[in-house]
């Protein structure tokens, strides 16, 4: 088993924390962790959190969201989702820790809801990865797709321009459309996949939701064109791969950020998750005749990859 | 109430519950088989569509044709599917293959499916068609755990036509086969009870051949089977034993009575020839004893003829007394020695009554009024059947009994028909009979008042032969009496018919008269009888021409006689009654006849009487010969006027 540089270091600054007595509150440290509905994935990602936070923080679970100036006072607020971080950012006067919301999502949010007096009291820990990490997973794990093709609406958000520049960083030509909503969505998915060797999902539920995902790996899978998911549901669909943060790299990150917030009295700063998990699917790269490293060879590739960039 | 063969019994209660039992049968399976099958071909129509909707996902929600019709035409070439259609989210039919039903968007509108049902429907047009709509739902894949997923909405539909007419031929296979098999299957259970019960009803019908052939008489029958049933095979066994033993039986029996056949044969053959020997003996002793009889009564009558001097005719009246009792007393013992020997049969016949009566009220009214008694016969014209030789006999003795027994006062004689038979009557005023001697009355030679043997009152036989005779002609007597006032004595005899009678009876006793000086043929072989007669009849005046046979007869050549007196036993083997009967053809002409004979017999008496010939028992009395020859006399003068 080896260990990153970035690990020894996390452990490194978790174990002076650890050692550093609490200086900033001279009682227990209430913590809200509001999630946007009682489904059973925010409520294990609850008791993930609680199980990591030290004994010392006062933990409230809260699953109504809309009723949060009816909850007792607490020091901190990590809102799980995008609802409850709505909520939280608009009814709370505490800092807030967002997570479990992707960027685009994020930034809309603060620049909807939030002004610049409380700005920094709202912090993020992203749901999806960097674009680099992204361009660098599909350089490491199929090294030979060159071409990226990205569907996007209007919902998306995103900034397609930026994108393009980014990949092009990594010798990647992004070949993206938007789907209008007057458009067939596969149509467009097929101009797409015509210029494409690789599709790569983007947090967009118009486009990527649990309707739509058969017919667009369906699609993909006809034109012999790889899709990269979002998270192991879209490798568990179809998906030859994806790059994802499990709820437990989530945890550790906010656990870490609650410690930094008692500690320093403020937040760390948005980020996305330091950590990812890859995950691949053998039987569809092998229906598509594509010959795929494992997960660690692709890990260890993108770690290069990145010292390299550096 | 109805009967029924053993094979029909045996196939009626075999039968019956077994094709109750098979029609119910086949009826539940086929019912259930025939419902599976069509449940079979929805669940098939479904699961087409289901497939069917599921492939058609991605090319509806791509708008990929090609793809459609590919997995249409896929779908097509399976077994009983006969069209396929599909529709989009707006209800527009992008591929319809074969799909005749519903061939248009209207159509399809008016169809009871609307596009927002997440159902199938299934729908049967006529007797072979099926139609499936299955709404095409995305598959959802669940892609964000911390969203609720969405429900998919359906994108489309498809509808396959399943054609039935496979699944319908075969069920008419199959219930064709069912059928076939069960009628086959009973045909084998009717031909094995057929069988079955052959194997019973061919030995019961063989066991009642048998015992018909036994019942009559063919004992030496027997029967052989070979059954599987030991009860067949034992009552085989124990009928040919009953056989057996029957055999056996009958063979002893057979010996016994044909023993005692031939026993009885001797003894009927001896009987008959001692009745034979006895019947001629009685025969000849009676023309043996009446041929001198009958010549001394005649010789006494001549005697008395010539006779002037009064003691010598006393002295020949006393011989002819004793000649007439000798005679009465020789003919009765006759007549009961021939009653008893039983060689008299009586010969029954429808006659007249009265033409009887009126002979026995002509004979018996000189008696009687000689004894100064009435005498009367009363009755209607009625018709009897009996022996009327026979009855006059038993009324003869009657009425002779009661004109002997009666002083004073009157003798009657009455017939009447009481419905159902004709009573006879005899009755008289004389001295009765008391009831304690009614029985002994009818006993030989017993005369209640007649101790002395007074011979002018008979000699005791007549009632000896009246019972004797009524029993012969089965005729009951009955009598009734009071001492000092009378009897009555009446006897029964069946009625007759009156279209049996001849009526060309030639009535010889109707014509009984007296006439003097006729030419008479006398016929007799035996030669002092012959000349007593001649002797008599010339004596009265008559003319004789006399011969001992036919020929003779036959030789003499004279005019026609008025009468023929001729014996009855001629010496050349004929009869006198033939001899007269031959002369009459030979004269053409019915010439009266008079057949002397000393034979009793009833059969000569009938054949006398069929021929119309008057006949007397010898001796004959002189004044019985003498009214024969009236009545010729009268019976000519009676011709001549006319």
């Amino acid at each position: 088993m080896s260990f990153s540089k970035d690990r020894v270091a996390k452990y490194f600054v978790l174990w002076l924390l650890l050692l550093a007595p609490n200086y900033c509150w001279p009682g227990n440290f209430r913590l809200a962790v509001v999630l946007s509905n009682d489904l059973i994935a925010y409520q294990s990602f609850a008791n993930i959190l609680r199980q990591r936070l030290p004994e010392t923080v006062q933990t409230t679970v809260i699953v109504t969201p809309d009723n949060l100036s009816d909850s007792p006072p607490v020091d901190l607020i990590v809102s799980v989702g995008m609802k409850a971080s709505v909520s939280a950012i608009r009814q709370s006067k505490v800092p807030v820790l967002v997570v479990m919301v992707p960027r685009v999502s994020y930034e809309e949010l603060i620049r909807k809801s939030v002004n610049s007096n409380n700005e920094s009291l709202i912090s993020a820990i992203f749901l999806d990865q960097p674009w680099e990490r992204q361009f660098n997973f599909i350089k490491a794990a199929l090294p030979k797709h060159t071409r990226i093709g990205m569907l996007y609406s209007d919902n998306s958000q995103i900034d397609v321009g930026k994108i393009k520049k980014q990949a092009s960083k990594y010798n990647l030509t992004l070949v993206s459309k938007n789907v209008l909503p007057e458009e067939n969505l596969y149509s467009v998915l097929d101009e797409v996949l015509a210029g494409s060797d690789v599709l790569l999902a983007v947090p967009d539920n118009t486009i990527y939701n649990n309707v739509e995902i058969r017919n667009i790996l369906l699609s993909c899978y006809r034109s012999g064109i790889p899709f990269i998911g979002l998270s192991n549901a879209y490798v568990n669909a179809g998906a030859i791969g994806a790059i994802f943060s499990s709820q437990q790299q989530l945890a550790d990150q906010i656990d870490e950020s609650i410690r930094y917030f008692i500690q320093f009295g403020k937040l760390p700063i948005d980020n996305y998750s330091r950590e990812f998990t890859i995950s691949f699917n053998p039987e569809v790269a092998r229906s598509l005749n594509i010959n795929l490293p494992d997960a660690n060879t692709v890990r260890g590739i993108m770690h290069n990859m990145n010292r390299g960039n550096q | 109430m109805k009967q029924y063969g053993i094979r029909t019994y045996i196939a009626s209660i075999t039968l019956i519950p077994l094709v109750i039992m098979t029609v119910a049968l086949e009826y539940f399976f086929l019912d259930n088989y025939f419902a599976e099958l069509d449940q079979h071909s929805i669940e098939r129509g479904k699961l087409f569509a289901n497939q069917f909707a599921s492939s058609s996902e991605y090319g509806v929600a791509s708008n990929n044709l090609p793809f459609l019709e590919n997995i249409t035409r896929h779908l097509i070439k399976e077994t009983d599917v006969s069209g396929a259609l599909i529709l989009n989210s707006r209800s527009e039919i992008i591929i319809n293959s074969g799909l005749v039903s519903i061939s248009s968007k209207k159509s399809f509108a008016d169809s009871n499916y609307q596009l927002d049902g997440k159902v199938p429907v299934v729908t049967r047009y006529g007797k072979d068609i099926l139609q499936i709509f299955y709404p095409i739902i995305p598959e959802a894949i669940s892609l964000n755990e911390y969203e609720a997923n969405s429900v998919p909405e359906p994108i489309g539909m498809v509808i396959v036509e399943m054609s039935l007419a496979r699944t319908e031929k075969l069920k008419a296979e199959i219930l064709w086969f069912a059928l076939a098999t069960s009628m086959g299957f009973l045909a084998l259970i009717v031909f094995l009870i057929v069988l079955a019960s052959r194997s019973i009803t061919h030995p019961i019908t063989l066991f009642s051949s048998l015992i018909q052939k036994i019942a009559k008489g063919n004992f030496s029958s027997r029967i052989q089977i070979a059954s599987n049933m030991k009860e067949l095979n034992i009552l085989s066994h124990g009928i040919n034993y009953m056989a057996e033993q029957l055999q056996d039986e009958r063979i002893k029996l057979q010996e016994k009575v044909e023993a005692a056949t031939l026993e009885l044969r001797h003894s009927k053959e001896n009987a008959e020839k001692a009745n034979q020997a006895k019947s001629q003996f009685l025969a000849d002793a009676s023309h043996d004893l009446r041929q001198p009889l009958h010549a001394l009564g005649l010789f006494a009558s001549a005697l008395n003829e010539r006779i002037s001097n009064p003691e010598d005719r006393l002295l020949v009246d006393n011989i002819n007394k004793s000649v007439t009792a000798l005679e009465e007393l020789f003919n009765s013992l006759l007549d009961i020695s021939r009653l008893d020997a039983g060689v008299i049969y009586p010969k029954h016949q429808h006659f007249r009554i009265f033409e009887l009566m009126d002979r026995l009220s002509t004979d018996f009214n000189v008696a009687a009024n000689l004894k100064g008694l009435n005498i009367q016969f009363k009755g209607a014209d009625l018709v009897g059947y009996s022996d009327p030789v026979l009855l006059e006999s038993i009324l003869r003795n009657l009425i002779s009994n009661a004109i002997r027994y009666t002083e004073s006062g009157e003798v009657g004689v009455m017939w009447f028909d009481d419905g159902s038979k004709i009573c006879i009557q005899v009755s008289d005023t004389g001295i009765g009979i008391p009831e304690e001697n009614r029985e002994q009355i009818f006993q030989e030679f017993l005369q209640l008042n007649n101790l002395e043997r007074d011979r002018t009152k008979g000699f005791g036989l007549g009632l000896a032969i009246v019972k004797r005779l009524c029993q012969l002609l089965k005729s009951s007597l009955t009598i009734e009496s009071k001492v000092g006032s009378g009897s009555v004595f009446q006897l029964n005899i069946p009625l007759g018919d009156e279209s049996y009678i001849n009526p060309n009876k030639y009535d010889l006793e109707q014509q009984l008269k007296n006439e003097p000086s006729m030419l008479i043929l006398v016929i007799d072989d035996d030669n002092p009888a012959r000349e007593s007669m001649s002797q008599i009849l010339k004596a009265w005046g008559h003319e004789v021409i006399s011969a001992i046979s036919l020929d003779e007869a036959l030789k003499i050549k004279t005019r026609t006689p008025d009468a023929i007196i001729a014996d009855y036993r001629l010496r050349d083997g004929k009869t006198g009654i033939e001899a007269a009967s031959f002369i009459c053809q030979l004269r053409e002409s019915l010439i009266p006849t008079l057949i002397v004979t000393g034979d009793n017999s009833v059969d000569i008496r009938q054949e006398a009487n069929r021929m119309g010939y008057a006949l007397l028992i010898k001796p004959v009395n002189s004044a019985k010969l003498r009214a024969f020859l009236r009545s010729i006399s009268r019976m000519s003068k009676v011709a001549g006027l006319s």
